[in-house]
């Protein structure tokens, strides 16, 4: 037996208890079996072992490694540097550590905002007596008394009840109030109207009932389990900087593996081929990338807040680019939640008959109109507000109330008009016209007869079809809700949000699918569906009822369909909805504002939860839209497409200047000439120059043309052949003629031969290298221009609109006239002051290259992806 | 399958819940139903014992052929030697460690009861993982729960084992309803977030034999007893093909 079907001696059977309660002994010996009653997180793992893991990872090993070879360089041949190189190394796994760290850190609050949710006190019934105790100190088997106001501390089956009313808003996400009963009930337990539920407040009356379930057992803690449970996969920038680092780490370690090799089999001394081995790893990996992309997700973090989106996590911001499936609400998010009478309906237009559907509206009725202000549910102040305005303030005794419960889907008042008890009754025509057996025709009581049924179910129907929201109305002068008389509908309509038709058209366009989950009857849902451009002709509906019967595998074949709409649904719903897409291969976001909405928010790619929900939702949401809009999701998704296209920018301009980094090692390794570039001239570069300009790459705005492409697909790789190919055969090779050409053309002016050895110290060898880097500096000037688009002509997006960019230039110049020209960039980098003139010879090198990518861009525009 | 059913009762409130269980199950395979409640040296017993009876009496009134021992002494060993002496088929027993109690010679049931409102469950959710061992027998047990309660009973097989689909073709044969899902590798996150989205009001996990490295790693089973998602049942079974 099932603890909402037992009488209260069966029950009181069942937990061994009594009227009198538990006694201390018995609640203690319960305390040690049950646990505390209070919601609990499992262990995490400490923050300082999530710090410790980012200096772990396979690319930060091989860094490591360089490092402490370095260092082990250093010891075997003092003075030559190598301890300053072991430092940097050290520097930017440090760097990297910290970065990946804050973009990867996120305290999880939503188990703290659900305990805040539960009371600290409760009075219970123990030895007989009533006492206060910490709620933390139920168990299963204790009575306990619950009157208004209080919050239900724990699952309990009511066993006494004084017009005990609950808001039931936590778990159901309505809060529509639910009056309990004590009588036993058959059917499922979490719809039983005798049992509170955990998280519940008592909205008026009282009564008394016995816990069954304590703390994560509750229906409340089922929620904060399940919230907490929900696996986070890592977002997919996430997999690809993964992906990404270890091809590049594996790369850069073979290719070392293999010019160490040749170094020794061609005869060169170890320690030649060690500094070799180590500027190879050093040179090809792109040590400023991850700075740089958390950088650049939190500029769009910052320009998606601009647009009512607060990002929580900085990852969500490129995540959101790859949506492919968005699970909304209605109200409130594809409309606007202003409820506004629309139309009325009636067998006959005659007074007596609108003015006593008029007073059914303003009367059973719970809005209030206090100082000016309407107050109380959107639908409710609707019908208040529009008969207020057609016939003024009413004044009535209201004798009681038969509060509204989704099972019935009507509400009762019973109140006194002109000295007569009247009951009056407001609700779904499905569930009120039934009870009705006359009708209010001409200010007469008419019998309802089939023809006149089917009139008022037409009626209902082409009022649905229209979007409307529509409630029956109808009264009794004997018992209340039987033999009523019908007196009319009244349509209602909550506008869609302007902005929603076009956001719409845009995720049509972008290929992104919109699934609507609403409460709404399907007929309304379908008829605003289509006004907003939604759905088109027949979509898939499935209403609650068939979706609970649904195996997961039949659900999943329907969610196949391109048009869906879930009706009559409630929140809980979306978890499996979301699960079954995922499982399917979409990414998914989904939309939600209740506590009981936590669960789905957090299993989905990108939870979105609206300002104005519960701080449970926010916390669980990676998103919050500020403006409760839908069209601010679809902005959203506009920013983290291009911040993912401005992340492969920015990350084909570091790999370009990799590659001219490269390049002299090899030419060093093979032709047996002083190395052109020096390990901390490659930082200098990765670290120093290349940053700013890297980073307005990443603050691109989005195009056109963004929303236009399908979803990228979740096999489309961070780095593909063509873009690989574009760095390796047109653009690194041209900055790599660049370099040597800048550098040998200092060594032949210096009246350099070719074999002819010189130190480290020579002023004619620093100067080479120098004139190599700033080749190299040069030509990644001409690449930040060309890199702000793979297709389009740097003209044709506005050479000086990218002001950053620009301001990135500069810099880049700056620091590189530092390095050259002042002390201590000398000392730090070993460079050494260049004539002008060299730069006047390497500054061609910039314009082929930026003449070489828009001819491309002209003749071979082929796409990236 | 189970002839002789054997629950043992202790002092605490849900020992009586894992003792229906267990009648239920003597009930629907006519066995003999034997209870016992086993005490240390002056012990007081006296919830223990007022349970003991209320089960027996009702063991008696469906027409059970049924026993109760009361024993003092090492609970295990005493345990051991009902089981042996009785040729007991399968124990329900209350929360407890399971490692010591799994060494039981017949198969073993361990009851933990979390929500006290949810005790006949209309979702079950059964994890099986590994190798697919047992057949008959696992498939006896699902089948006499599902029938007991008429729940809804939904699979979860963490593993690659391909008897697996046997095992449903078996439920299938004895027309048992049930939604079933594979999963490659058995992880304790997953098993919890099925249990709890699916809504699950019993989840049954079975206990494997540990392998060679068993001693090295942590038991899952250890964590989910501690913190189960709902009423859970830990499942050993015994009685090979």
């Amino acid at each position: 037996m099932r603890v909402n079907e037992a009488t209260k001696e069966e029950l009181f059977k069942l937990l061994d208890t009594s009227e009198a309660g538990l006694t201390d002994e018995e609640a203690k010996r319960r305390l040690s079996h049950f646990g505390f009653n209070e919601i609990k997180e499992t262990r995490k793992t400490p923050l300082v072992f999530k710090f410790l893991n980012q200096f772990t990872h396979f690319l930060a090993i091989i860094l490591w490694l360089a490092a402490a070879l370095a260092f082990v360089s250093d010891y075997l041949h003092p003075g030559e540097g190598m301890r300053h190189l072991g430092f940097a190394i050290i520097g930017v796994i440090v760097i990297n550590a910290v970065f990946a760290f804050v973009q990867e850190y996120r305290a999880e609050k939503a188990i703290e905002k659900l305990r805040l949710m539960l009371p600290f006190y409760v009075r219970v019934i123990r030895e007989g007596a009533e006492k206060q105790i910490h709620a933390r100190e139920l168990v299963p088997g204790d009575l306990i008394i619950l009157s208004e106001g209080d919050k239900v501390p724990a699952d309990a089956r009511v066993i006494e009840s004084n017009s005990l009313t609950v808001n039931n808003a936590p778990l159901t996400g309505e809060s529509v109030p639910l009056l309990l009963t004590h009588e036993p009930e058959t059917g499922d337990l979490i719809q039983s109207k005798n049992v509170a539920f955990a998280g519940a407040t008592v909205v008026s009356g009282n009564g008394k009932a016995v816990v069954f379930a304590t703390a994560m057992s509750t229906e409340f803690g089922r929620i904060a389990h399940l919230t907490e449970t929900v696996h986070i996969q890592p977002t997919p920038l996430q997999k690809e900087i993964a992906r990404t680092s270890k091809f590049i780490a594996f790369v850069a370690t073979l290719i070392g593996l293999i010019f160490f090799i040749i170094g020794h089999t061609i005869g060169r001394s170890f320690w030649e081929n060690f500094i070799f081995a180590i500027g190879v790893i050093v040179a090809l990996v792109p040590e400023g990338m991850l700075p740089t992309v958390t950088l650049s997700l939190a500029l769009g973090s910052q320009r998606m807040l601009k647009r009512n989106a607060l990002v929580k996590k900085l990852t969500s911001v490129e995540a959101l680019g790859s949506i492919t499936v968005i699970c909304t609400d209605k109200t409130g998010t594809i409309t606007q939640n202003k409820m506004e009478v629309k139309k009325l309906w009636m067998l006959n237009q005659n007074p007596e008959t609108l003015k006593m559907l008029m007073t059914i509206a303003y009367l059973c009725n719970n809005a209030k109109y206090v100082e000016g202000q309407y107050r109380g549910d959107p639908t409710e102040i609707a019908l208040l507000k529009y008969a207020r305005e057609n016939m003024g303030d009413l004044v009535s005794e209201r004798v009681y109330e038969i509060p509204f419960d989704f099972e019935r889907k009507r509400m009762t008042t019973v109140n006194v008009i002109d000295g007569k008890r009247h009951s009056l009754t407001k609700g779904a025509t499905e569930t009120v016209l039934p009870l009705c057996r006359y009708a209010l025709i001409n200010g007469e009581k008419i019998e309802l007869n089939n023809e006149i049924r089917e009139k008022i179910n037409n009626a209902y129907h082409s009022l649905m079809d229209e979007g409307l929201r529509v409630l029956c109305f109808a009264y009794s002068e004997i018992e209340p809700e039987k033999d009523m008389l019908f007196v009319g509908l009244i349509g209602l309509e909550d506008p869609p949000r302007p902005e929603v038709k076009e956001a719409i058209r845009k995720c049509h366009e972008a290929g992104i699918r919109i699934i609507l989950i609403t409460g709404d009857a399907s007929r309304t849902a379908l008829a605003i569906s289509k006004e907003i451009g939604l759905v088109r002709e027949n979509p898939v509906i499935i209403e609650a009822e068939e979706f609970h019967k649904m195996t997961d595998s039949e659900l999943k074949e329907k969610l196949k369909e391109r048009e869906i709409l879930f009706t009559r649904m409630t929140p809980k719903d979306k978890l499996r909805i979301v699960t079954l897409l995922q499982e399917a291969g979409d990414i998914v976001a989904v939309t939600g504002d209740g506590v009981n909405d936590a669960p789905a928010l957090k299993k989905a790619d990108i939870g979105v939860a609206m300002g104005s929900g519960t701080d449970v939702a926010k916390e669980s949401g990676e998103i919050i839209l500020l403006d409760d809009n839908f069209a601010t999701i679809v902005n959203a998704i506009e920013e983290g497409r291009a911040v993912y296209e401005n992340i492969r920018k920015f990350i084909s301009y570091f790999f370009t200047s990799n590659i001219a980094e490269l390049v002299p090692y090899i030419a060093y390794a093979l032709f047996r000439i002083p190395l052109p570039l020096t390990i901390m001239q490659i930082l200098s570069v990765d670290l120093g120059t290349d940053i700013l300009p890297g980073l307005a790459l990443g603050a691109e705005k989005p195009t056109k043309e963004i929303m236009k492409q399908p979803p990228r697909s979740h096999k489309e790789r961070l780095l593909n052949l063509k873009l690989l190919l574009r760095v390796f055969l047109i653009l690194g090779p041209i900055e790599a003629a660049a370099g040597l050409f800048g550098y040998f053309y200092v060594l032949k002016e210096g009246g350099w031969q070719w074999g002819q050895a010189l130190s480290v110290n020579n002023i004619l060898y620093m100067q080479a290298t120098t004139a190599c880097l700033t080749g190299i500096v040069l030509t990644q000037v001409a690449n930040g221009f060309v890199s702000r688009s793979f297709r389009e002509s740097v003209f044709s997006l506005g050479i000086l609109s990218n002001k950053l960019l620009l301001a990135g230039v500069l810099f880049e110049i700056a620091l590189q006239m530092f390095i050259v020209y002042h002390p201590l960039g000398n000392s730090i980098f070993s460079t050494y002051p260049i004539p002008f003139s060299v730069w006047l010879v390497l500054a061609p090198f910039a314009l082929i290259l930026f003449a070489v990518e828009e001819i491309r861009k002209k003749f071979f525009n082929f796409r990236l992806k | 399958m189970y002839k002789k059913i054997l629950a043992e009762i202790d002092e605490r409130l849900t020992s009586e819940s894992a003792a229906r269980y267990a009648l239920k199950f003597a009930k629907l395979s006519n066995a003999s139903f034997y209870l016992c409640f086993i005490h240390k040296k002056e012990a007081k017993f006296e919830k223990a014992e007022a349970t003991l009876k209320r089960v027996f009496l009702e063991a008696e009134k469906n027409n059970l052929k049924v026993e109760w021992l009361i024993k003092e002494g090492e609970r295990l060993g005493e345990l051991k030697e009902i089981i042996k002496k009785e040729k007991i088929d399968i124990v329900f027993i209350p929360s407890d460690d399971f490692r010591q109690i799994s060494k039981l010679p017949c198969s073993v049931v361990m009851v933990k009861i979390v929500n006290m409102g949810k005790l006949s469950p209309k979702r079950i959710l059964f994890i099986l993982k590994g190798r697919v061992n047992y057949l008959k027998e696992k498939a006896a047990f699902i089948e006499n729960l599902s029938k007991i309660f008429h729940a809804k009973v939904y699979i979860n097989y963490f593993g690659k084992d391909e008897s697996i689909e046997k095992l449903f073709s078996i439920l299938k044969k004895h027309e048992i309803k049930i939604e079933s899902k594979v999963f490659p590798k058995f992880s304790l996150k997953t098993s919890t977030f099925q249990a709890l989205s699916k809504k699950a009001e019993l989840l049954v996990v079975e206990q494997e034999k540990a392998g060679f490295l068993g001693i090295l790693k942590p038991d899952p089973l250890t964590k989910l007893i501690e913190n189960p998602p709902c009423n859970l049942i830990i499942f050993k079974p015994y009685h090979k093909e």
